[in-house]
C-alpha cells in the first residue's frame, strides 16, 4: 500500500471528520488558543523581566558618594579595597567636577547648574561596576562601601530591580499555573471533539473493519484530528499573542510606560519558542485525541 | 479454501451456537448454508472472517489457521473476502458510489482505479445510472445490489452473504440470487447462509443444512 496516499486518505479523512462538527471543533480551538495564548504570553514576559535582569546588570553600577574629595587619602584607601574584591570589575573615582559635566552634558536644556546655584552641588563619588549581576554580591559589595567613613550615601537600583523581578516572577507562575489548567481544559474538549467524531462515524468504522481496512485508517485520523486541532490553537495563539503585543507597545508608547513596556515586551518571543509552542499544540492535540478515542478505535 | 474441523462455538450463556461442526469447503464452490433462525449461521460466517473464534476446534481460511492469526492480521484476511449482509449496511449519508469506493479509500488505492473499478461494478450490477443517488432512495433490491458491488469492489476471492434476501421479496431475492450465481460463475468462492428454503432450488449448489448447532446434511442439490 503507497505510504503517501495512506497519509493523504487518513489527513483527508480527519478533515471531513472535523468538518462535520464544525462549531465543537471551532470551539474546542478557540479553548486551545487562550490556553496556549496564555503560556505565550507567560514566556514573553519572563523573557522580558530576563533582559530587564540582563540589562540592568549591564549597566548597573553602585555610587557610592563621597563626604571628601576624590583624592582624600581615606578614598584612595578605600578605592583600592574596593578593587581588590572579586566581585568588583572596576571602579571609578568621579570629582565632583566631573558629575557636574556628566550631568550638564545628560540634561544640556537646565544650562550653567554652577553659576545658577551659585556653587557645584555635586559631591564626588566612587562609580562600583561589579562583575556579576548577583544581586546577595552587589549588596555585599554596597555594605563593604557604606562602612567606611567618607561614604555619605551608597544608592544602588536593587530594590527597584529584585521587586520588579519578584512581580514578574509571580506573575508568570500565575500564568504559568493557569496556562496549564487552561490547556488541561481545552484538551479536554480536543478529546469529546474526537469522540464525538468518531460516535458520527461508527457505522463507517465498523464497515472499515469488516472490509480490512488497516487499523491505522480508523485510528490515524482519530489522531490527526488531534493534531490538527492542537495546531490550529497554537498557531492562532501565536498570531494573537504578535497582535496583542504590538498593539500594547503601540499604546504604551506614548505614556510613561512605554520605556517598561518597550523593555518587556520589545524583543518578543524567540522563534524556537514559537515553533515549540506550535509542537506543543500539535501533540498535546494528538495526545487527548489519542486518550480519549483509546481503544474504542483500536478495536 | 475453508476448513471446519470439529469447531464448537460457546457464547457465553446457553447452548452452544455450534457443535462439532466440520466440512471443507473448495474454491470455486457455491455453497448455501441453511437451517432456521438461531441454527448457527450467521456464527459459522463469522468464524470464517474471524469476527469470532470458535471456542474448540479449528478454522482454516487459505491455509492459515484464524485462531492463531493477530488482531494485525486480521485486515489482510478481510481484505480478501467480501461480506453481504441482510440489511445491507450502506452508509446513509454518501450516495451510491461513494458507498462503493469507500471501501476502495479505506484501501488506499489510487483515485483512478478507484473511480473506474465503482463504475465497473455499480454497471454490473445495474446501477451505474443510480451512482449519485442517496441509498435511501434506492428500493430495498437496489439497496442489496450496491452492497454486492461493494462487496466485489476490492475483488474478494471469498464472497460471504449472511441473509441477503431476507428483507426482500420472493422476485427481488431470486434476482439477488441471480447475482450471487454469476458472481460464482466468475470464479468467485460464495457462501450463502439463508432459512429460506426456495434460494436453493437451483441444480448444482451445494447445501449444508444446520440444526442446533450442528450439520444435519451436507449434499450437492441434484
Ligand atoms: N452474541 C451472541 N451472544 C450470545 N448468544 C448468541 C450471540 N449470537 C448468537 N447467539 C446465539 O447463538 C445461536 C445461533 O445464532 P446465529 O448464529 O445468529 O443463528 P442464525 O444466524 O442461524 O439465525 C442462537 O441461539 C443465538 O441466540
Ligand atoms: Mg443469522
Amino acid at each position: 500500500m503507497n505510504f503517501f496516499r495512506f497519509s493523504l486518505e487518513i489527513l483527508r479523512s480527519a478533515v471531513v471528520d472535523l468538518g462535520r462538527r464544525p462549531i465543537s471543533s471551532g470551539l474546542s480551538v478557540v479553548a486551545l488558543t487562550v490556553a496556549l495564548f496564555v503560556l505565550t504570553v507567560f514566556l514573553i514576559l519572563m523573557h522580558g523581566v530576563q533582559d530587564v535582569l540582563t540589562r540592568w546588570s549591564d549597566q548597573a553600577a553602585i555610587e557610592v558618594f563621597l563626604s571628601a574629595p576624590v583624592d582624600d587619602p581615606q578614598v584612595v584607601d578605600l578605592l583600592a579595597r574596593l578593587e581588590q574584591e572579586p566581585a568588583v570589575r572596576r571602579v571609578e573615582a568621579i570629582s565632583s567636577g566631573q558629575a557636574l559635566e556628566e550631568f550638564e552634558h545628560l540634561f544640556p536644556d537646565l544650562g550653567d547648574v554652577e553659576s545658577l546655584l551659585g556653587e557645584n552641588p555635586f559631591s564626588g563619588s566612587l562609580r562600583i561596576v561589579p562583575a556579576a549581576p548577583d544581586t546577595q554580591e552587589v549588596s555585599r559589595i554596597a555594605k563593604l562601601a557604606r562602612g567606611s567613613t567618607v561614604a555619605e550615601a551608597v544608592r544602588y537600583d536593587r530594590q527597584w530591580l529584585s521587586s520588579l523581578a519578584r512581580l514578574g516572577r509571580a506573575l508568570g507562575w500565575f500564568m504559568l499555573v493557569g496556562a496549564v489548567v487552561l490547556l488541561f481544559a481545552s484538551l479536554v474538549t480536543v478529546g469529546s471533539v474526537v469522540r464525538l467524531a468518531l460516535d458520527d462515524k461508527r457505522e463507517e468504522v465498523e464497515l472499515m473493519r469488516l472490509v480490512g481496512a488497516p487499523a491505522s485508517f480508523v485510528v490515524g485520523p482519530v489522531l490527526f484530528s488531534g493534531a490538527f486541532l492542537g495546531l490550529l490553537g497554537a498557531l492562532l495563539a501565536l498570531g494573537l499573542a504578535a497582535a496583542g503585543r504590538h498593539f500594547a507597545l503601540d499604546a504604551a508608547e506614548a505614556t510613561s510606560l512605554g520605556v517598561l513596556a518597550e523593555l518587556i515586551l520589545g524583543r518578543g518571543l524567540p522563534a524556537v519558542e514559537q515553533v515549540a509552542i506550535a509542537v506543543v499544540g500539535a501533540l498535546a492535540g494528538t495526545l487527548a485525541a489519542g486518550l480519549a478515542a483509546g481503544r474504542a478505535a483500536l478495536r | 479454501m475453508i476448513v471446519f474441523d470439529r469447531v464448537t462455538k460457546q457464547y457465553r450463556a446457553g447452548e452452544p451456537a455450534l457443535r462439532d461442526v466440520s466440512f471443507h469447503i473448495a474454491p470455486g464452490e457455491f455453497v448455501v448454508i441453511t437451517g432456521p433462525s438461531g441454527a448457527g449461521k450467521t456464527t459459522l460466517l463469522q468464524l470464517v472472517y474471524r469476527e469470532l473464534v470458535p471456542s474448540s476446534g479449528r478454522v482454516v481460511v487459505d491455509g492459515r489457521e484464524l485462531a492463531e492469526m493477530s488482531w494485525r492480521q486480521v485486515p489482510a484476511l478481510r481484505r480478501r473476502i467480501g461480506i453481504v449482509f441482510q440489511d445491507f449496511r450502506l452508509l446513509p449519508r454518501r450516495t451510491v458510489a461513494e458507498n462503493v469506493s469507500f471501501v476502495l479509500r479505506a484501501l488506499a488505492w489510487p483515485v483512478s482505479r478507484r473511480r473506474e473499478r465503482t463504475r465497473r461494478v455499480l454497471e454490473w450490477v445495474g446501477l451505474a445510472h443510480r451512482a449519485h443517488d442517496w441509498p435511501q432512495s434506492l428500493s430495498g433490491g437496489e439497496q442489496q445490489r450496491v452492497a454486492i458491488a461493494r462487496a466485489l469492489a476490492a475483488e474478494p476471492r471469498l464472497l460471504l452473504a449472511d441473509e441477503p434476501t431476507g428483507n426482500l421479496d420472493p422476485a427481488r431475492s431470486l434476482e439477488i440470487l441471480g447475482l450471487l450465481r454469476e458472481i460464482h460463475s466468475r470464479g468467485t468462492t460464495v457462501v450463502l447462509a439463508t432459512h429460506d428454503m426456495t434460494l436453493i432450488e437451483s441444480a448444482g449448489v451445494r447445501e449444508i443444512h444446520l440444526r442446533e448447532g450442528r450439520i444435519e446434511e451436507d449434499r450437492k442439490v441434484a
